[in-house]
């Protein structure tokens, strides 16, 4: 009888022991072929980085870099091929790096080796490597989680059978071979660290971090739902609401004051901010109810079902009561507040963005009324809407009809007198109201994404308009640029970058040859904008950092504030007050330190020329020279009267 | 003809070299449970055939002139027969001087079965007069790439220089060009594969 047991007892001790060995070693074997993906394909996205490096020096240094380039690229197709032979011949995985190779395979590279198609190729071909490289990254991620999950839930089960723990020890050695293995995965020399560097360097890692976000539509720093999940979320309850006639809430949260705690703290402190907010919210509302970031200091509460529109005003004092309380920053208390506005499906429409729309016109009012309280959408806030949304009618219309016009204002080189660019600026030739200046339509715009639609214009027609000077007048437009106003909220699309790609190929001009103007106080650090930026100024584009001195960047911050041109707002050229001139060299000599070029606006009289020359300013605009005009009327490369000469001669 | 006598080789069994710790814990599990398989002895594989293209009419012994053409392989270190500032540079036509065999074999990087044309290993280093106290060659590559191989190693055969595709066109980068190194199905050295070097630039006789 003890002998019956003792053999029933070995004989499951037997059967654990073998079950567990047999999970251990198809773990080792799923393991080693995900780790054998992740090394292709991390091969393969370090070698792209070094394709995109290379194209840069190719630019820099054309005669000496071209065989560096094709070597380069020859490295990146092998691990390419490397790549994707882990992968089944017909797995989505092994067709989308397919589609890489074959992309890249058909590129015209030849036409970097020909300087007048260099710029454009050049700009193409980074474009290529850096959409691969994401492609590349995302395919690695996802190897890569799976190789952690297979990992974990092998030890679950492990755990679960009670195997011995030499098993476990067994399987944790495998881990860190496994991490071993990835860290001296076919590395280069220079091994795994430059490589990070080098990503670094790239600053594509955040740009990369902010699309995978999007995809699992999650805000990455406050586990949050993004704005298009929020989208989704919203869209879906007004369905239900809808057939059930229950109501849907939306609240629109924006913070008080986080900017100041920014500058004042750091992005560091900032985050942390966001954070406790999100953590707050998400503590006052009910279960079910959704809270999401849509960007910035901008949040979103999804109320659902509703018993009554006072409920959710009562909903959105307590939140701004949980917000203001002070938060603990580096053992300070910092206190923030919040304006929120509230919205409701009442008249029972249903598009999501239209409510999402009504709460932040709420919100808005809420922050011009003094901020920290809340403001119900209503009737009078209705009229407002629609009469905001008449005039973006009408701009639409304007766009559709062709009512929109460019004039260009030139800039001169300081030192010669030459012109040596041009500056588009938009008005509108409005039916039966005649020239309307850009003041009066542009605020409107900017309210929504109808700004980018003109923005899109602008960018289309001054880069054709260059290209019409340049096939007609080569020599006199030779060294001319144009500068094209770009808004923030442009900025921060992400279409930014494919529709400067767009228009330059469509105008078949350079990228060196365009600016774009970003007004200083939309040249806020944030992480977006500065890839963008970033991406923008790798297409060879210049950054011009416009109407500088009206915000508050400090001069230090030039620095980091990825711009290659500085124009000095025409306040201080114009301005009498004590110690302006004093501010004007100090600009000029603190962006000449960081290796930007300095434009003076709104240069009227020859004694500002003289002044502005005097201080090393390196171009000039104004009245003094030309006032915008159509190209019509323009003899590109002068400025179409002797103002110039006159200038000159007054200033030497 | 500079064929080396091959002796059998046992191929390894461990599949992935990487993870010998857990392989051996398995095995030990199973051979504790007394009921897992023998492990089965290896089959010999069959002898590398290689077929010859051209005869060599640069051997062991000979001086090495300056290439002609653009260097796409330098040989450093413990070597005597050097033609540039104590290395031995060499371009296409000096490597087909060593004589160009024809292989074919499964190269594990894209999972394929290819043909090269190209030199043994052995023989390139019998031409640059390696010294006998030798022991190791480290490769670099032109993406920086690093590995060593024993001489030994490179001693046993089937450790392949491959020159030229299998239909006699350059290698390009893309595919692992100008030269590289690749080894006969079997061979125990190429079960790493980061021993299977492609782009060439240096060979560092240690």
């Amino acid at each position: 009888m003890l002998a019956f047991v003792i053999l029933v007892a070995a004989g499951g001790v037997f059967r654990i022991v073998i079950q567990t060995s047999v999970q251990l070693s198809q773990s080792a074997a799923h393991s080693s072929l995900t780790q054998a993906r992740l090394t292709g394909l991390s091969n393969a996205q370090r070698e792209s980085l070094r394709l995109v490096l290379s194209l840069d020096a190719l630019r820099a240094h054309p005669e000496t870099s071209a065989d560096a380039a094709r070597l380069q690229r020859g490295l990146f197709l092998r691990q390419l091929h490397a790549a994707v032979a882990q992968f089944e011949v017909d797995s989505s995985e092994g067709t989308q790096i397919q589609q890489i190779l074959t992309r890249f395979a058909s590129f015209p590279w030849e036409r970097l080796d020909d300087p007048a198609q260099r710029d454009i190729a050049r700009s193409s071909a980074v474009a290529l490597v850096v959409t691969s490289e994401r492609t590349v990254k995302d395919l690695y991620d996802q190897q890569e989680s799976s190789f952690f999950q297979g990992n974990a839930d092998s030890l679950e089960v492990n755990r679960r059978s009670q195997v011995a723990l030499a098993e476990l020890i067994g399987l944790v050695l495998a881990l860190v071979v496994s991490w071993v293995v990835m860290l001296t995965r076919r590395a280069r020399g220079d091994a795994v660290r430059s490589y990070d560097a080098l990503l670094k360097e790239m600053q594509v890692s955040r740009l990369l971090q902010e699309d995978l976000a999007h995809q699992v539509g999650h805000d990455p720093l406050t586990g949050l739902a993004n704005r298009s999940r929020m989208m989704e979320l919203i869209e879906a309850a007004l369905h239900r609401g809808q057939r059930s006639g229950a109501l849907v809430g939306v609240l629109f949260i924006d913070l008080d004051h986080f900017k100041v705690v920014n500058d004042a703290f750091g992005h560091g402190a900032g985050d942390e901010v966001l954070r406790m907010s999100a953590e707050r919210m998400l503590g006052l509302v009910r279960a079910g109810d959704t809270v999401g970031r849509l960007g910035g200091d901008e949040f979103v509460a999804l109320i659902e079902p509703l018993s009554s529109p006072a409920e959710l005003v009562a909903l959105a004092d307590r939140l701004i009561a949980a917000i203001s309380d002070p938060i603990q920053i580096r053992g300070q208390d910092v206190t923030i507040g919040a304006s929120i506005g509230a919205a409701v499906n009442l008249d029972g429409f249903t598009s999501g963005s239209k409510l999402l729309d009504h709460a932040d016109i709420a919100a808005y009012r809420a922050k011009a009324a003094g901020r920290g309280r809340t403001v119900f959408f209503d009737v009078q806030l209705s009229h407002e809407l629609q009469d905001r949304a008449d005039q973006e009618a009408a701009i639409r219309v304007g766009l559709a009809n062709d009512e929109f016009v460019l004039h260009y204002q030139p800039l001169l080189e300081v030192r010669t007198g030459l012109v040596n660019g041009y500056e588009a600026l938009i008005r509108w030739q409005r039916p039966e109201r005649g020239l309307v200046f850009p003041d009066s339509f542009i605020p409107i715009a900017e309210q929504s994404s109808l700004i980018c639609d003109l923005d899109r214009w602008v960018l289309h027609e001054a880069t054709r308009q260059l290209a019409v000077w340049v096939r007609d007048e080569p020599e006199a437009s030779e060294h001319c640029t144009i500068a094209v106003n770009i808004s923030g909220r442009h900025l921060a699309e992400s279409s930014i970058v494919p529709d400067v790609v767009q228009a330059l190929a469509n105008a078949d001009i350079p990228a060196s040859r365009l600016v774009l103007e970003i007004t200083e106080t939309v040249f806020v650090d944030t992480p977006r904008l500065v890839s963008h930026l970033r991406a923008l100024r790798d297409l060879g584009v210049a950054i011009s950092l416009d109407d500088f001195g009206t915000g508050y960047t400090s001069i230090g911050q030039l620095a980091h504030l990825h711009a290659d041109i500085l124009k000095i707002d025409r306040s201080f050229v114009s301005s009498e007050a004590p110690g302006a001139g004093e501010l004007i060299a100090l600009m000029i000599n603190a962006a000449h330190a960081f290796g930007m070029h300095v434009v003076a606006e709104g240069i009227e009289t020859g004694d500002q020329f003289a002044f502005v020359r005097e201080l090393g300013c390196d171009s000039a605009q104004g009245f003094l020279f030309a006032r915008p005009q159509p190209a019509a009327t323009i003899m590109v490369g002068t400025v179409g009267s002797d103002a110039t000469a006159h200038a000159m001669h007054e200033g030497a | 003809v500079s064929l080396f006598e091959f002796p059998t080789r046992e191929p390894s069994r461990t599949k992935d070299g990487l993870r010998p710790t857990l392989a051996i814990l398995v095995i030990s599990v199973l051979a504790a449970c007394s009921s897992a398989p023998a492990s089965s002895p290896a089959k010999a594989p069959d002898p590398y055939r290689a077929v010859m293209v051209k005869p060599a009419v640069l051997r062991a012994g000979q001086a090495v002139p300056l290439p002609k053409k653009k260097p796409i392989l330098t040989l450093a270190g413990k070597i005597s027969k050097t033609n540039a500032n104590k290395a031995l540079m060499l371009d296409a036509g000096s490597l087909d001087e060593m004589g160009v065999m024809k292989v074919r074999l499964y190269e594990p990087t894209v999972k394929k079965q290819m043909s090269f044309q190209g030199v043994w290993l052995a023989d390139v280093l019998k031409v640059a007069g390696v010294d006998k106290s030798a022991s190791s060659v480290h490769f670099t590559a032109l993406d920086d790439f690093q590995a060593d191989l024993t001489t030994a190693q490179i001693a046993q055969g089937g450790v392949f220089l491959a020159t030229k595709s299998g239909d006699g066109a350059p290698i390009d980068i893309e595919n692992g060009g100008p030269t590289r190194i690749v080894f006969m199905d079997g061979v125990k050295a190429g079960k790493n594969e980061d021993a299977w070097i492609w782009s060439l630039k240096t060979l560092d006789v240690k």
